[in-house]
């Protein structure tokens, strides 16, 4: 049978973003896979070098309409890192209180894209839905939906009154009992370990090999969660649980996750509970002067590491994002070969890739 | 908590002369220099010494002659190599660590560094027809 070479994208309905996934096929079987990205490239390192440290809050915001509160936390971290500041106990609850909203989203966000793909739009819907409350949340904590301006370089902008720490307590109490239906797809849906039981294996001395992160090395017997392994904030005073599996495969993915949205609901009860009193914010220098500072904090995909260098003026000389997505996006090209084309969109929508950050 | 003085004892048969660096780079980082050709086996040894090393990335930044890469590492805790390379060229860690692949190309890309044995230089994120400068290297000051 001839061989015959299939491109997926850079324009196509697996994600909303564009990629070029390139399939060499023999009959129904994938023989290899070419991965390449730079689509939405943006200049933004560059453009950051241009900006002051306080305008660069909002241009690392917008790397990611995901995970945008990780990219300011590990930027406002390694800035605050460079000028040698402790931001006050509150601020860190509150940062810590959205990194872990915003980890919700992101999981519901993924398992509905998952759910799409495999043709289960019942799940689809009720993730999405889901994810509607979280964001609500985070819109009245912050004022925004995607781009939450919340992080400024010394603390945080917004306090939590008593009557919103009521409300998203409110909320993540009506989530936690609505996540039993994610736990029962994972546990006991056969339909959806057809679809993802043995797929898309990825075993642990690849996700060593390429240095995957986050969720997806979670799923496969990895151990790094900045969280635990780094604690740094508000995490220096939680108890993070592990949420690792050995399967290694999309169903690996989808238990981790749901596992990880569970924790996370109990770590923000945990914050709102015990909301340190203090200030917001500490005030803040326009000039910093030469020193370097790498800051790893973990976002909903998994480790996100920053690299800010000073050099005496307003603006940084050099910064350096280094998102999860890419490690991952690598790994595919070895992730693909085997597979059934049916079961493409189960593991490309189950790898959980952010284009934005991967190119920035 | 730091790198283990198992990695740095490791360490130092292949990199005799770097002293352990804690301050230069904030955020918990264990800094040591290490020319470029002795990377690799700065790799293997780590790798050798029984430990998952786990890549996080590599920081590619010009200095005042060449480029400077740094290789963040995590292995129980952060450790960066300071890599100066003076003629804007290093040996590439892909065939090692796979890890490396990207971060190579980005830096390729972004600083124009050559890094020698790598399989695939292509850029990653410039158009495949972009003729400028890397975006980010030192531009030459020119009488206009």
């Amino acid at each position: 049978m001839p061989e015959i070479t299939l491109p997926v994208g850079p324009q196509h309905p697996l994600i909303k973003e564009p990629i070029s996934i390139l399939l060499d096929l023999q009959g129904e079987y994938v023989t290899s896979a070419r991965v390449e990205i730079g689509y939405v490239h943006r200049g933004l390192e560059q453009l950051l070098q241009r900006r002051s440290y306080t305008q660069g809050v909002a241009v690392v915001e917008r790397i990611c309409g995901i995970c945008s509160h990780a990219h300011t936390t590990a930027y406002c971290q390694a800035v605050e890192l460079l000028l040698g500041l402790e931001i006050p106990d509150r601020a860190q609850a509150i940062r810590a209180l959205l990194c872990e909203l915003e980890r919700l989203h992101s999981h519901l966000l993924w398992l509905g894209v998952l759910a799409e793909a495999i043709g289960f739009t019942t799940i689809f819907m009720y993730a999405w839905r889901e994810r509607e409350q979280i964001l609500d949340v985070m819109e009245m904590i912050s004022g925004g939906r995607i781009a939450h301006g919340a992080n400024v370089i010394g603390g945080v902008r917004e306090d939590l009154s008593p009557d919103q720490v009521e409300a998203t307590e409110d909320r993540l109490t009506k989530l936690q009992q609505q996540l039993s239906v994610f736990t029962d797809l994972v546990d006991r849906d056969k339909s959806f370990h057809q679809r993802t039981h043995g797929i898309g294996l990825l075993p642990l001395e690849l996700v060593y090999a390429y240095g995957v992160v986050g969720p997806m090395a979670r799923a496969s017997g990895a151990t790094l969660d900045v969280r635990r392994a780094a604690p740094y904030g508000a995490y220096r005073h939680l108890e993070v649980p592990a949420a690792i599996s050995s399967e290694a495969d999309v169903w690996a993915r989808a238990w981790t996750r749901v596992q990880e949205m569970s924790h996370s609901i109990a770590l923000c009860k945990e914050i709102i509970r015990h909301l340190p009193e203090g200030d917001l914010a500490l005030r803040v220098p326009r000039r910093i002067a030469p020193a370097k500072a790498v800051s790893r904090v973990e976002a909903p995909r998994g480790e996100l590491l920053y690299y800010v260098e000073s050099d005496g003026g307003e603006m940084p000389a050099r910064v350096h994002v280094r998102t999860p997505t890419l490690p991952t996006l690598l790994v595919m090209e070895k992730m693909l070969p085997g597979l059934q084309t049916g079961d493409i969109a189960a593991v490309v929508a189950g790898a959980d890739l952010c284009m934005a950050c991967a190119d920035r | 908590m730091t790198v283990t003085d198992t990695l740095l004892t490791a360490l130092a048969t292949v990199l005799p002369e770097a002293v352990p660096d804690r301050d230069s780079i904030a955020g918990g980082e264990t800094v040591l220099d290490c020319p470029p050709e002795h990377l690799l086996d700065a790799f293997r040894a780590l790798t050798e010494s029984g430990s998952t090393v786990h890549l996080s990335a590599i920081t590619a930044l010009p200095a005042d002659s060449g480029t400077l890469l740094l290789y963040h590492l995590w292995i129980d805790s952060g450790l960066t190599l300071c890599v100066h390379c003076p003629r804007n060229e290093a040996p590439s860690l892909t065939p090692l660590l796979p890890a490396a692949s990207w971060y190579e190309r980005e830096a390729h890309d972004m600083l124009g560094i050559r890094f020698i044995g790598h399989p695939n230089l292509e850029p990653l994120l410039l158009a495949a027809e972009w003729s400028g400068p890397p975006p980010l290297a030192r531009q030459e000051k020119t009488d206009a």
